[in-house]
């Protein structure tokens, strides 16, 4: 590097004359073409050696102080004694690295799910609560189920005749009640044998209250032979209840319940009597198994 | 496809349910009567036909049972009517629940006839009666 001060006499002398503005101008002259490669590297070295001087006499402030950046550096920034750390500890546990925050989506998805069960199993309750307050057993009923085989126990001693009576004239044993409601009792089932229907008819007394109830099936020879039955009721007063695997039609008529089961071919069961609507379900309740 | 197949499956259960109702109900609403049925068959003579007929009541009646048959032919022209008594065993005492058939023997052999059936019930308080029509028939 050609030294201007030593030329301050040579062809590069002039530029000591020259100011910090003038020099720094010169600088970032494209000076290729103009002049070959070496002599702009000449005078560029010459340039910045008289803006070096200029510099020790009255800071330019384009020159940084390398010392004093190093001892900043070791002040402020370098931590030795913290090799292998984070060097802003404090910046990066305020921001959540990616995998945390899925970590923090997962709760919510957990608990989401949680609830939804938990809303489920409450109106499940609730329903149960709800059944048994009107009068459906249905914990009784869940208590008599057996470990081997999904059945209703017979609760009552007149199952039998009246299953019986079911088998004998071929009718299906399971329409046989296992409940009766207690007062009650049956007098020896009635078979009926006409040319378009048979049927067995049980009727159930309670003679101290002088109530009575039935348990008629028939079956007939047609489907169309059971558009010849017709029930009475209040207009208005049906519902459908389902128990023992079967829907019955249920009715109102003048204060009396009737309850009637039909497979929509040839066979048709009608409860019917005395008895509270709550009765007639556990009725219906015990049938089948 | 899932809601398409969901919804049919939904459909499907609702008209099976619904198939499932039993026999027709009326809604004529009796203070005695629960039940009443009545049909004819073709008997097994010429010119025989049966008039079959049951009726429930809602608690004992005092009597119950069949109060007339009016027997028509299928255009409608009178043919005869059959009182109900316990003598003919279409009425009984103390009971709810009659069932029978009544045997007329004197149809032409190849007519269509229906009949009309009267069932009533009577109780200590109340006595009702239904009328019923059964199908028409082709006398044997």
């Amino acid at each position: 590097m050609a030294n201007a001060r030593d030329d301050s006499t040579g062809r590069y002398a002039f530029l000591s004359s020259l100011d910090a503005g003038q020099l720094e101008k010169l600088l970032k002259t494209d000076y290729s073409g103009s002049m070959s490669e070496e002599a702009s590297e000449e005078f560029i070295d010459a340039i910045i050696e008289v803006m070096v001087g200029k510099d020790k006499e009255e800071p330019l402030g384009c020159f940084t102080d390398v010392d004093k950046a190093w001892a900043d550096f070791q002040t402020y920034y370098n931590v030795p004694e913290r090799d292998g750390q984070l060097l802003y500890p404090d910046l990066v546990s305020s921001a959540p690295a990616p995998s945390q925050k899925e970590r923090i989506r997962r709760p919510k998805r957990f608990l989401r799910r949680v609830s939804l069960i938990a809303a489920t199993l409450f109106i499940f309750c609730a329903t149960v609560v709800g059944a048994q307050a009107s009068g459906i057993d249905v914990f009784g009923f869940l208590a008599q189920w057996t470990e081997d085989v999904f059945v209703y126990k017979p609760d009552s001693e007149y199952y039998p005749a009246i299953r019986d009576a079911f088998a004998e004239h071929h009718f299906p044993k399971e329409l046989a009640p296992k409940w009766y409601p207690k007062g009650f009792e049956p007098a020896e089932p009635e078979y009926y044998e006409e040319k378009s229907s048979t049927s067995v008819n049980t009727l159930f007394r309670n003679v101290p209250e002088n109530k009575r109830f039935s348990v008629l099936v028939r079956r007939y020879v047609s489907p169309e032979r059971l558009l010849t039955l017709e029930h009475q009721r209040d207009s208005d007063s049906q519902q459908q209840y389902t128990g023992g695997g079967k829907t019955f039609l249920i009715v109102s008529n003048e204060g009396h319940t009737t309850a009637t089961w039909s497979d929509q071919e040839t066979l048709v069961m009608t409860i019917s009597g005395d008895l509270p609507l709550k009765d007639v379900k556990k009725i219906i309740d015990s049938i089948g198994g | 496809m899932k809601r398409i197949t969901t919804f049919l499956l939904a459909l499907a259960l609702a008209v099976a349910c619904a198939l499932s109702l039993p026999a027709a109900a009326s809604t004529y609403a009796s203070e005695t009567i629960c039940s009443s049925s009545a049909d004819m068959e073709a008997g097994t003579k010429p010119g025989q036909l049966l008039i079959e007929y049951s009726v429930s009541a809602n608690t004992e009646g005092t009597s119950l049972g069949v109060r007339k048959i009016e027997i028509y032919k299928m255009n409608g022209d009178y043919v005869a009517t059959y009182l109900g008594s316990v003598n003919n065993g279409l009425i009984i005492k103390n009971d709810s629940f009659h069932m029978g058939t009544y045997i007329y023997n004197n149809a032409v052999s190849g007519q269509y006839y229906y009949a009309e059936v009267t069932v009533f019930v009577t109780t200590a308080t109340a006595t009702d009666d239904y009328t019923q029509t059964t199908p028409t028939i082709k006398a044997p």
